[in-house]
């Protein structure tokens, strides 16, 4: 392990990476949002003063531990949620309410229960009055892409928790979105298929020409996942930090433990968890006289 | 583990597996009828014997006429005595002294024939005391002219009449000086139950009679004559017509106001408190607009399920996933096209059990319905053949009740998975564990897809 290294040391090819996508014309422009929820314990601050923009094809993940404002955030972005004030511009637009040009993916599975596979798929395009004939071939090559295509005439309750998402990101896509907006997908997979939805999003993301805007409470994840980090704190919710990604691209699950990813970790663990301390317990309190009885040699 | 292998029973919130489940739930039909049965059946009633046939004995304290009710124990000794009195005279037969008899004593015997002489219409209740007929039909019966079919003589008694109109033949026109045989005295068994009590063996005669009886019942005086199934028939049409008058208003208002605030705001309020009127009440109103006929027996049952329904409905709706309209909107849905393809599609199996629910109570509205005007169907058996506590005949019309609804209730469930394919279907009820076996062979697939070989990404469920 190599202690020097800082997170923000970024290799030349990475440097070159985030020039030319700083370049790109912003998709998504978030300015001084503000979210305050009225609730009966007296109002909420769930959002404070929020400014990020994130440009074309860029894969950006928001970090923050539960109930700093992430789905707030998200749902301000998809149009189902108003803002208290400030403004979001998609591709110069100003949302007003929920629309074609963003693609959501939430925790819980969302897939219409009475919709095959791929009626589920073709339902955005259906209810732009498109052609159910071009739906359905799309529909099938969408499938195809996530990996699905053997299951589109499958009901979502047939279908493991993996392939749901999968189903709902092909869902998303098939409308054809500006931005995907994905609010902790992959939160209730268990790890292993966790990150192969993980490498499959890469995939996808790498073939599809989309804005993938990431929310998530796992660091793994981000720091796997994103080119940048916007790291939220709680209470009130607002920008703690940017965070640059350093891990060269194409990534695969190797680098978990190479010095750029563990640095940027370390990094991420020390402004997310920095009053964890309290919680170390009082042993000599608890009643466990009669463990330690049992005899010296347990370590 | 020892213990593993053996299944418990009590558990906390466990089910149990399907061997245990199908016995308790056999059980839980068998002990009512258990219950009942051993209510009716056991020792706990009284036994009397009604006399159908009497005679008189000097070994006897007391004289018992037809229709007396006997214990047991006097039953006894009433019989014995007499057989004794029967076996002195045959002995004195025998030794070639026979019992010297009065034309008097012997009449006062032949007479003993004229209750079943009544009973079968051989004589009039008059001829109590017209010895020569009563002595012709003594005559008739030993010859087989006369045969005893309501209250059929005993072989031991037939034997006596065969024996006495020998000797009142022999005499000619007098009577006999020879002391004639006594009929052995007869009786019917009653068991004394409470009269509400049938028990169920009766019951299930009266049903099955009830079920395929072919020629209309005795019905109160000038009412119609039905048989019990045109009768059951009448019910089911009252039933259906008003239910479905119900639910073709119920579903459209419930749908509304389950999912848009401004029509339960509007609505909802009213029909709450509508539904704290019950709807019997309403009876004579529904009398006064649509007469005595079919008109207000629809109508309370429409009545009595409507504003439950309503409510229920748009309970049912509201409880639709949010997050199911919330993804629709992501994707471009507008404010019809969320009604039309989420919440529609969305509500209809939960919607189905609603029915399913309400359908069930609406028999509760049927029976009231039923005596509302012109009685008809099932409840006018129940009343009018109550009133006069004719209960063997009351409770296969109830039970035809309960069975229909149980039934219908429990085809409805088992159709339940044609009809949503993409549920997963508990398999709960009775008829779909009944039928289980045979709709995994028809139904598709319903085992959630565990591995994907194809998919590069497969992930384990
Ligand atoms: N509809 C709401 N009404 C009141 N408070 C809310 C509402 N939605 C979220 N909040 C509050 O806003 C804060 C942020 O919530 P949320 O965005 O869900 O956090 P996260 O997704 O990061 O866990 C929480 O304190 C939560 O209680
Ligand atoms: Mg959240």
């Amino acid at each position: 392990m190599i202690a020097s290294l800082s997170y923000k040391d970024q290799s030349p090819a990475v440097k070159a990476r985030f020039d030319k996508l700083k370049q790109r014309p912003p998709l998504l422009e978030i300015s001084s949002l503000f979210k305050i929820f009225d609730s009966k314990a007296g109002e909420i601050v769930a959002l404070k003063d929020i400014n990020l923009t994130v440009h074309r094809r860029e894969f950006m993940c928001v970090l923050g531990q539960s109930g700093c404002g992430k789905s707030t955030l998200i749902r301000i972005l998809a149009g189902l949620e108003t803002p208290s004030s400030g403004q979001v511009l998609v591709d110069g637009q100003p949302v007003t309410g929920p629309g074609r040009d963003r693609g959501m993916v939430f925790q819980s599975y969302t897939l219409f229960p009475w919709l095959t596979v791929k009626a589920n798929v073709m339902y955005g395009p259906r209810m732009a009055g498109k052609d159910d004939f071009t739906n359905e071939s799309e529909a099938r090559q969408w499938l195809a892409l996530v990996g699905l295509d053997k299951f589109e005439n499958s009901y979502p309750h047939q279908l493991s928790g993996g392939m749901k998402q999968r189903a709902a990101i092909a869902r998303a896509l098939a409308n054809e979105p500006r931005i995907l907006l994905m609010d902790e997908p992959f939160g209730a997979l268990d790890p292993q298929t966790r990150q192969q939805m993980q490498a499959y999003l890469l995939q996808i993301w790498k073939n599809v020409d989309i804005t993938v805007f990431f929310i998530t409470h796992d660091l793994d994840e981000a720091v796997f996942l994103s080119d940048r980090i916007l790291v939220l704190d709680p209470r009130p919710g607002r920008v703690r930090e940017i965070v640059e990604v350093p891990v060269p691209r194409p990534r695969s699950h190797d680098q978990l433990r190479e010095p750029e990813f563990l640095a940027t970790k370390a990094h991420l663990e020390t402004i997310i968890h920095p009053e964890d301390t309290h919680a170390a317990p009082v042993f000599d309190k608890l009643p466990i006289g009669r463990m330690t009885d049992v005899g010296d040699d347990v370590e | 583990m020892k213990t593993q292998t053996r299944s418990r029973w009590w558990v906390v919130r466990k089910e149990l597996d399907p061997s245990q489940s199908s016995i308790l739930m056999a059980l839980s039909f068998i002990l009512p009828l258990v219950i009942w049965s051993v209510a009716s059946y056991g020792p706990w009633w009284k036994v009397a014997h009604q006399v159908t046939v009497s005679a008189e004995s000097p070994r006897l304290q007391s004289i018992y006429s037809v229709g007396d009710r006997l214990a047991p124990s006097v039953w006894k000794e009433f019989s014995t005595a007499i057989k004794e009195d029967n076996e002195e005279i045959l002995a004195a037969r025998k030794s070639g002294q026979p019992q010297a008899s009065t034309a008097r004593q012997n009449k006062k015997i032949v007479r003993q024939i004229h209750p079943i002489a009544t009973v079968n219409g051989w004589l009039t209740r008059e001829q109590e005391l017209a010895d020569d007929s009563i002595r012709k039909t003594w005559i008739d019966l030993a010859e087989g002219k006369l045969k005893a079919t309501k209250e059929p003589l005993t072989v031991e008694n037939l034997g006596v009449v065969k024996a006495n109109a020998e000797m009142l033949t022999k005499a000619g026109t007098d009577w006999p000086t020879e002391a004639l045989l006594k009929l052995l005295p007869q009786s019917s068994e009653e068991v004394s139950r409470p009269v509400y009590l049938v028990p169920p063996g009766v019951v299930a005669v009266s049903f099955w009679q009830g079920i395929t009886a072919t020629k209309p019942d005795a019905g109160e005086a000038g009412a119609e004559r039905k048989t019990l199934l045109q009768r059951y028939a009448e019910s089911w049409r009252t039933i259906v017509l008003g239910f479905l008058l119900a639910i073709s208003v119920a579903i459209p208002l419930g749908l509304l106001c389950g999912t848009y605030d401004f029509a339960s705001k509007l609505a909802e309020p009213f029909v709450n408190f509508f539904s704290y009127m019950p709807a019997p009440a309403f009876g004579v109103v529904l009398m006064a607009i649509f007469g005595l006929d079919l008109g207000p027996k629809i109508m309370l049952v429409f009545l009595g399920t409507l504003p439950s329904a309503i409510l229920m409905i748009s309970k049912t709706t509201r409880s639709l996933d949010g997050s199911l309209l919330e993804a629709a909107q992501t994707l471009g849905a507008n404010q019809r096209q969320l009604l039309t393809t989420v919440v529609i599609p969305g509500v209809l199996p939960s919607l189905y059990k609603d029915l399913r629910l309400l359908f069930g109570t609406a028999w509760t509205w049927l029976v009231i319905a039923e005596l509302l005007g012109f009685k008809s169907g099932l409840a006018e058996i129940i009343d009018t053949h109550g009133r006069r506590f004719q209960f063997d005949i009351v409770y296969p019309a109830i039970l035809l009740i309960g069975l229909s609804g149980f039934f219908m209730d429990q085809i409805l469930a088992y159709l339940a998975r044609f009809f949503f394919p993409w549920m997963d279907q508990p398999k709960k009820g009775f008829l779909s564990r009944f039928f289980s076996g045979r709709a995994r062979i028809l139904g598709p697939a319903k085992q959630p897809v565990t591995s994907t070989p194809e998919a590069p990404t497969a992930s384990p469920s």
